[in-house]
């Protein structure tokens, strides 16, 4: 299932590269931590600002 | 690899409390039994000896614990398994009333695997299958086909995606969360909104440089004003110096003018009527010198002054040196003035002094005079000392012959009583003194002689006490003469000295009168003389004064002239200054203008900071927005491709599920009126504007009955409802498994008849292309006719 996701991400998102590398990312949280993982990382990419706003 | 069931063997496991084994063969194993004998018991000693767990208490109807038999203490499992081609694997589990839970697993090459977990793993590794998949495609009970029937369409979609092995693209579809986006979106939104409400955005931004760039302008606007207004004013400076110098000068003019008016306010006397006055003061103090009686030379110096001519200083300065030299000489006689009144006042203490000592002596002086006067008195009525005491002697002397013949008497009268009451007693009696006999007659005679007798007692009596009386105011008078002759002896002194001092106080105060006369009449005359001299004091002070008023007119006069001159200046210089002034309150007007646009100036590049750092974080909001309305757009699309994709699998999926379910139909039940059955997607109405999908679409199971295609639910038999789910359940349970070599039916068809059962029974192995079915029912005798069946009777 997850090669066939990536064949099919890799061929519908060909012209757009940010979005075909977030699907693989996406992809790649699932595969590794499952649905938990993948809203991790949903958050954790739009938190990102608020976390560099911290650091700053 | 297949895999097989080969033996089953249990012991205190539900209702089998004894042990009970069982072996499997190939082909069709009926079950069949009473309610309560143990059939479902078989099914779930068959899930939990592989997965430690069994449909029921998966569905959390009863615990673990529950396994174990009400009269045992544990339960115990023991299930042999084949993989062909490998070898037999035995499972074994023992579970405690408390829960308490020993795994065990041989496996063909003799290894034991232990716990539960491990287990888990290598079960789901050979059956292919977790247990939700084997509860649903292997071990199938009546239960699970209802609820998978009548569930809602949703959870019966999952279910279904699930056993065909898709729900893995939806769950991942459903993870991506475009509502954490919106959000933060939102959040973003009302920041940037915030922000501009605040700063007013660039619309403030523009207005703050235009008011920045007229301000500046303004500013040097001032500066330029400011200097040239400075020029001017530097040019008019000496005549506001000038000016300002002159009015100074006349302000201190006035300000004398002011104090000489005030000066010169009760009028100047003439120098004519000044020499008068200094010659009426030289008259008086030639008079007060006269009556100090100084010396000639003095006097002459006085007379000798001469008044006249124009300076009279010299003459205030002889007038005054004669003033001074009487006032010595008043000096001089006041400090005799003094001792005089000294010596008066020590006059006066030595006459305090005598006055007072006479006061000591008075109360003697008053005793030495009574006692005088008393003596005298004394004397003028008894005589003196002397003679009272003849007096008293012959008196004495005629007292003591009084009392001898009182004496005399009375012995008398008491003879005569005495006597006369012996002879009353005893009519005669003898004298006791002469012996001369004493008769009745006599008593008569001495009767009246008693009478007599007592009567010349009475009168001497009487002349007794007068008598006594007599000498006792003689003897006190002659005491008193005594007693006051020795006061005046011995206050004799005292008196005299008194009476000394008595003359002393009279001439004192004659001597008194006399100089005090004096004194008063000097003091008068010197007070008369100190009047005089103050007088003349005052009168050439004030000439003085007067005098020296006259140059003061002049000066007054000459002010005045140059005020007038200084006036006429400071008309001329006024227009210049006013001129000035005014071009100094319009430096100030600027000034203070100046002051006021460099504040705002400087207010307007603080607030430029402030709003470039304000725009700054606008521009970071704004590319962070973008940043996530792009990522919102990706997740979008990336969920849409997964929707798509998840419905495509399904179409697939169903598609070949649909077949085996129309073969299964068409094997297991022997009646014609089900024509066709299948699973059908609905899908959602397709996103507008071609955006990415948002639905997933969900599965309707339908029949098709007399050419209509209708919902399972509808005008089908509960038997034909039964038939299409078990026909669903075997058809799933066809495409996902493809490692287990049985099935497991817990009474799967509970409500049709006869003919169907036995064509269900006959035909479900070759259908599903399985090798070992297990079938538990109530309809034993439906398994009897069958062949090549193994059947399994259980009783209560």
């Amino acid at each position: 299932m997850e090669n066939m996701l990536r064949e099919i991400f890799e061929k519908e998102l060909s012209g757009d590269p940010e979005a075909r590398d977030l699907a693989m990312k996406i992809l790649e949280e699932y595969k590794s931590r499952g649905r938990r993982g993948v809203k991790e990382l949903l958050k954790s990419l739009v938190e990102q600002y608020d976390a560099s706003l911290e650091g700053a | 690899m297949t895999l097989l069931l080969r033996e089953l063997e249990v012991e205190g496991f539900r209702v089998f409390r004894d042990p009970f084994k069982i072996k499997i063969n190939e082909g069709l194993t009926v079950i069949s039994g009473p309610v309560g004998s143990g059939k479902s018991s078989i099914i779930s000693a068959i899930e939990y000896a592989l997965y430690g767990t069994d449909a029921n208490i998966d569905k959390k109807l009863y615990t673990r614990r529950d396994l174990v038999n009400d009269s045992s203490e544990t339960a115990r499992v023991s299930l042999l398994v084949e993989a062909e081609g490998e070898g037999l694997y035995k499972f074994e589990r023992i579970i405690t009333k408390s829960g308490k839970e020993k795994a065990t697993l041989v496996l063909p090459s003799g290894e034991t695997i232990q716990g539960a977990e491990a287990i888990k793993g290598l079960v789901e590794e050979l059956t292919g299958l977790d247990f939700f998949e084997f509860s649903r495609s292997v071990a199938v009970s009546y239960v699970s086909l209802f609820l998978l029937a009548y569930g809602g369409s949703s959870d019966r979609s999952n279910v279904i995606d699930r056993l065909l092995g898709i729900e893995s693209v939806k769950e991942l579809a459903s993870s991506l969360s475009i509502k954490l986006l919106e959000n933060k979106l939102n959040e973003i939104d009302s920041q940037i909104e915030s922000i501009r409400e605040i700063f007013g955005g660039e619309t403030y931004e523009t207005s703050r440089q235009e008011e920045y760039t007229v301000v500046k302008k303004e500013l040097e606007g001032f500066k330029a004003e400011k200097e040239k207004l400075e020029n001017e004013k530097k040019k008019l400076e000496p005549y506001a110096e000038k000016y300002q110098q002159i009015e100074q000068q006349i302000k201190g003019g006035e300000g004398a003018l002011k104090v000489l008016e005030e000066q010169l306010k009760k009028g100047v006397l003439s120098m004519e009527e000044i020499t008068e006055a200094l010659i009426q003061v030289q008259e008086k103090i030639l008079s007060t010198a006269e009556k100090l009686q100084v010396p000639d030379s003095t006097r002459k110096k006085i007379e000798n002054i001469e008044i006249g001519g124009k300076n009279l200083e010299n003459v205030f300065g002889e007038l005054e040196a004669a003033y001074s030299e009487l006032t010595n000489i008043y000096y001089e006689k006041y400090e005799a003035l003094k001792e005089q009144e000294a010596h008066l006042k020590e006059l006066h203490g030595r006459l305090r002094a005598i006055e007072e000592n006479l006061v000591n002596f008075e109360r003697d002086v008053d005793n030495y005079e009574k006692a005088e006067r008393i003596v005298e008195e004394l004397k003028n009525k008894y005589g003196d000392e002397k003679e009272l005491h003849q007096k008293i002697q012959e008196l004495s002397r005629e007292l003591d012959e009084l009392q001898r013949a009182s004496q005399m008497e009375r012995y008398a009268l008491v003879l005569k009583r005495h006597v006369a009451e012996k002879v009353a007693k005893n009519g005669e009696a003898d004298c006791p003194v002469c012996g001369y006999k004493v008769t009745p007659e006599f008593l008569e005679k001495a009767k009246l002689d008693v009478s007599q007798g007592s009567k010349k007692l009475r009168d001497i009596e009487e002349k007794i006490r007068q008598l006594e009386e007599r000498i006792k105011e003689l003897k006190s008078a002659l005491e008193d003469l005594r007693t006051y002759n020795l006061v005046i002896i011995s206050l004799q002194d005292r008196y005299d000295t008194y009476h000394e001092m008595l003359d002393q106080k009279q001439q004192l105060e004659e001597e008194l009168e006399t100089e005090n006369m004096e004194f008063q009449k000097a003091k008068a005359a010197l007070e008369d003389i100190e009047v005089e001299l103050k007088q003349a004091r005052n009168e050439l002070s004030r000439l003085r004064k007067e005098y020296a008023k006259i140059p003061l007119v002049n000066q007054a006069y000459e002010i005045k002239s140059n005020l007038s001159k200084l006036q006429a200046n400071l008309s001329e210089l006024k227009p210049y200054w006013e001129k000035y002034r005014e071009l100094e309150e319009k430096i100030r007007e600027l000034e203070s203008r100046i002051n006021e646009k460099t504040q705002r100036l400087s207010f307007l590049e603080e607030k430029s900071e402030e709003i470039k750092r304000t725009m700054d974080k606008l521009e970071e909001l704004r590319l962070e927005r973008e940043r996530i309305a792009r990522m919102a757009q990706n997740i979008s699309k990336i969920k849409g491709i997964l929707i798509n994709v998840h419905s495509e699998l399904r179409k697939n999926k169903i598609q070949e599920l649909n077949n085996t379910m129309n073969m299964l139909v068409k094997t297991m039940y022997p009646y014609t009126d089900i024509e066709e059955v299948r699973v059908r997607i609905r899908t959602p109405p397709k996103a507008e504007n071609r955006q990415p999908q948002k639905k997933y679409s969900t599965y309707v199971i339908e029949a098709k009955t007399s050419g209509n295609w209708l919902p399972f639910t509808s005008r089908m038999s509960d038997g034909q409802k039964t038939i299409i789910f078990l026909a669903l359940a075997l058809g799933i349970s066809m495409l996902t498994n493809k490692k287990v070599g049985f099935v497991i039916l817990d009474e799967p068809l509970p409500n049709v008849d006869t003919q169907i059962k036995i064509s269900f029974l006959k035909n479900i192995l070759p259908s599903l292309g399985l090798r070992q079915a297990i079938i538990t029912t109530q309809a034993e005798d439906i398994a009897e006719k069958l062949e090549e069946v193994t059947l399994v009777k259980l009783k209560r």
